[in-house]
């Protein structure tokens, strides 16, 4: 079973990160403040550590330096409350994996998680998502149903491919935001909405079963039950 | 003439030089006319002087040894006395009896007892008793090249005068004006918000180290508060945000046990919570974004044609759903210091305005262009444009003009989007064009490196 460990000194959201790690199959150890978390990153391997940002003793950022220079090389997802763009660009140079602004939805947490692990994972990546009866190829970037060829944008494609990756699971708007356009921020009109159902019409037409699922207030979902 | 005038409009030191110079000089000319008079006066003067003096002493010889001895004083003085001086002794049928002309200069024919000008002349003439007629003069060239002489001397140094008042005005104007300048840079960095410029010369005792020591306290007094205010914003950002993502987590777990009708109750509360997260955040965005402008930390050579590119094709979706045509024509080689994100979110703001704003099959254009050394973004739609009067206040927190009631929209986009200008120092212009809202953003344009060969 993977390991991760939890700095973070807020127990509610402790708790809740270890239970939804523990969801995805994790064995999660907990740190309420930095020192302790450096202390214990740096004698154990794990696999995944999530980080606070603002924390008593030693701040997250700082930590992370830290492990970064005794070689730790597990996935740094960090968590803040401090979700601003040039903040997360301070996070990532530092060296986290990812950057996660509190309140985050739980799915949300899980899409992150799962992407790190795939990310860090020894084997190579899959050339072909299978959802369902659709086939992505990821080097020829084409997208097949049912043997049926969808012709996609380039954006459409990136966003097919998010959410296969992601298949069964809700995504939020803003996770696919940062993913598919690279964007850290909301944009007023929820131009997510547009180009996904710009993407399901070219996906869903002439066929029964709708495969491209969205759910208000949870995000956007690629079904894998046939 | 009209670049002398915009000169002394435009500069407080050219002003000062140009009065110090002219009181100067005037003062210098008045002292040299003065001077000039009295050596006027002198010379006439003593010239009279001496045609007295010499009256007398002829009239005394006369007196005493009559007209032999005369004759022989006036044939001495004749000899002694130089071509420019006159002296005669006239007989009683008007022939010359002694002196150095053979007749009387025709100047000094109604000369009398009193010296007085007459034409080339100072002169006097006096007859004696018998008949005979002595006359004297001085010729006036002799002193004309004395006071030539003078006049050159004192126009020269009124030149040097005006040559000095000048010098000086400018010495005292440029060490003033440097003073001043330095100042003015100071605050020029000040206004671009890099709050931590600090006049120089603020360690003596004059007016203008007085000056920089206040300014560099005052400064120092605005880096403190605008330290605080990132402070209690980042302090508000933690202690709220945190409830709120307790209040969401919550929700969404609560909503997963609920029964249907209550569950879609609480996906409602949950986008609620999400809104106040979300004005929320652009508050704090717009805080924080204004308080790093000027801070060259995190600005990077950005390209605005990829920006505006991804900002169109983040928004070509919408637009077609509303039928309105998004044109974008990259221009090439448009490259600015910037943060990407930041101008992306920029663009992408202007651009949803403009969508959201546009009838249906209008036209939303956006430009990029260099004029001189700037660059130049524009975006132009063909929707209501601005209530008259509004384009002031369209960049303030919350404003929104009546008529956009029933667009979605917190009020905070173009407060960010000129937070983000002022933090790449731009300058944002709103320009009703009816139809439609034409919006500019000018920025500096980052040079082409001149070593990169044209291939």
């Amino acid at each position: 079973m993977p390991a991760a460990l939890v700095i973070e000194d807020d127990p509610r959201f402790s708790e809740r990160i270890v239970e939804l790690l523990r969801q995805e199959g994790y064995v999660a150890a907990c740190e309420v403040d930095g020192e302790a978390g450096l202390r214990r990153g740096a004698a154990e391997p794990f696999d995944l550590i999530v980080l606070d940002r603002m924390m008593p003793a030693l701040d997250g950022l700082t930590v992370l330096r830290r492990l970064r220079e005794l070689d730790v090389r597990s996935p740094v997802l960090v968590l803040s409350a401090l979700g601003r763009v040039a903040e997360k660009v301070e996070g990532l140079e530092s060296g986290a994996d990812d950057y996660l602004a509190k309140p985050f939805a739980d799915e949300e947490f899980i899409a992150r998680v799962r992407s790190l692990a795939r990310r860090f994972r020894p084997e190579p990546h899959p050339e072909v998502l299978l959802v369902g009866d659709i086939e992505i190829r990821i080097k020829a970037r084409t997208v097949h149903r049912a043997g049926k060829h969808i012709p996609t944008s380039r954006k459409e494609f990136e966003l097919i491919r998010c959410l296969a990756e992601n298949a069964g699971r809700f995504l939020s708007r803003s996770y696919l935001l940062e993913r598919v356009w690279n964007l850290r921020f909301d944009p007023q009109t929820n131009v997510v909405d547009v180009h996904v159902s710009r993407l399901r019409r070219k996906l869903d037409d002439g066929f029964a079963r709708e495969a491209l699922v969205s759910a208000r207030g949870e995000g956007y979902k690629l079904d894998a039950t046939p | 003439m009209s670049g002398l005038a915009q000169v002394f409009r435009r500069s407080w030191f050219a002003r000062v030089v140009t009065t110090f110079a002219a009181m100067f000089t005037a003062l210098v000319g008045l002292v040299l006319i003065g001077v000039w008079l009295a050596a006027t006066n002198l010379i006439a003067e003593s010239a009279r002087q001496e045609l007295d003096a010499d009256l007398a002493s002829f009239g005394e010889v006369y007196a005493q040894r009559l007209l032999p001895g005369l004759r022989e004083a006036v044939e001495r003085r004749a000899l002694d006395i130089g071509d420019r001086r006159v002296v005669l002794l006239i007989g009683r049928q008007g022939e010359t009896l002694a002196g150095n002309r053979d007749r009387i200069p025709a100047d000094l024919l109604h000369a009398d007892a009193t010296p007085r000008r007459f034409g080339a002349y100072l002169g006097v003439s006096k007859p004696l008793l018998g008949g005979f007629t002595l006359a004297l003069a001085h010729e006036r060239t002799r002193d004309d090249i004395l006071l030539r002489r003078l006049a050159m001397a004192l126009g020269g140094l009124s030149l040097i005068a005006v040559v000095f008042s000048l010098a000086g005005g400018y010495v005292i104007g440029q060490t003033a004006l440097a003073r001043v300048a330095s100042l003015n840079a100071t605050l020029t960095k000040v206004a671009e918000g890099d709050l931590s410029a600090r006049a120089p010369g603020a360690g003596g005792a004059d007016e203008f180290s007085t000056l920089s020591a206040r300014l560099n306290a005052t400064l120092e007094r605005m880096g403190v508060l605008v330290a605080a205010l990132k402070a209690i914003a980042e302090r508000i950002a933690h202690e709220m945000r945190s409830p709120l993502a307790h209040l969401r987590a919550d929700l969404e777990d609560a909503r997963k046990s609920a029964p249907a009708p209550l569950a879609g109750k609480m996906s409602d509360l949950v986008a609620d919570v999400d809104e106040i997260i979300a004005v929320f955040s652009a508050l704090l965005d717009v805080t924080l974004t204004e308080a790093a402008a000027g801070d060259p930390h995190g600005l990077k050579s950005v390209d605005i044609d990829a920006v505006v590119d991804e900002a169109v094709e983040l928004y070509d979706a919408v637009a077609e759903e509303r039928g309105v045509r998004l044109m974008f024509a990259p221009r090439g080689d448009a490259q600015m210091l910037g943060d990407r994100h930041l101008l992306l979110r920029m663009i992408a703001n202007l651009i949803d305005n403009a969508v959201k704003f546009s009838p249906a099959g209008g036209d939303v254009r956006v430009g990029v262009e260099r004029v001189g050394a700037d660059l130049v973004i524009e975006i132009a739609d063909q929707g209501p444009g601005l209530p008259a009067g509004f384009e002031t206040r369209a960049f303030e927190p919350f404003a929104r003009a009546q008529e956009t009631a029933a667009t979605p929209g917190h009020g905070l986009g173009l407060t960010l989007v000129q937070a983000i200008a002022t933090r790449h120092g731009m300058k944002i212009r709103l320009h009703n064009s009816a139809p439609g809202l034409r919006v500019e953003i000018r920025g500096r344009a980052l040079e082409a490196l001149p070593t990169a060969p044209a291939a």
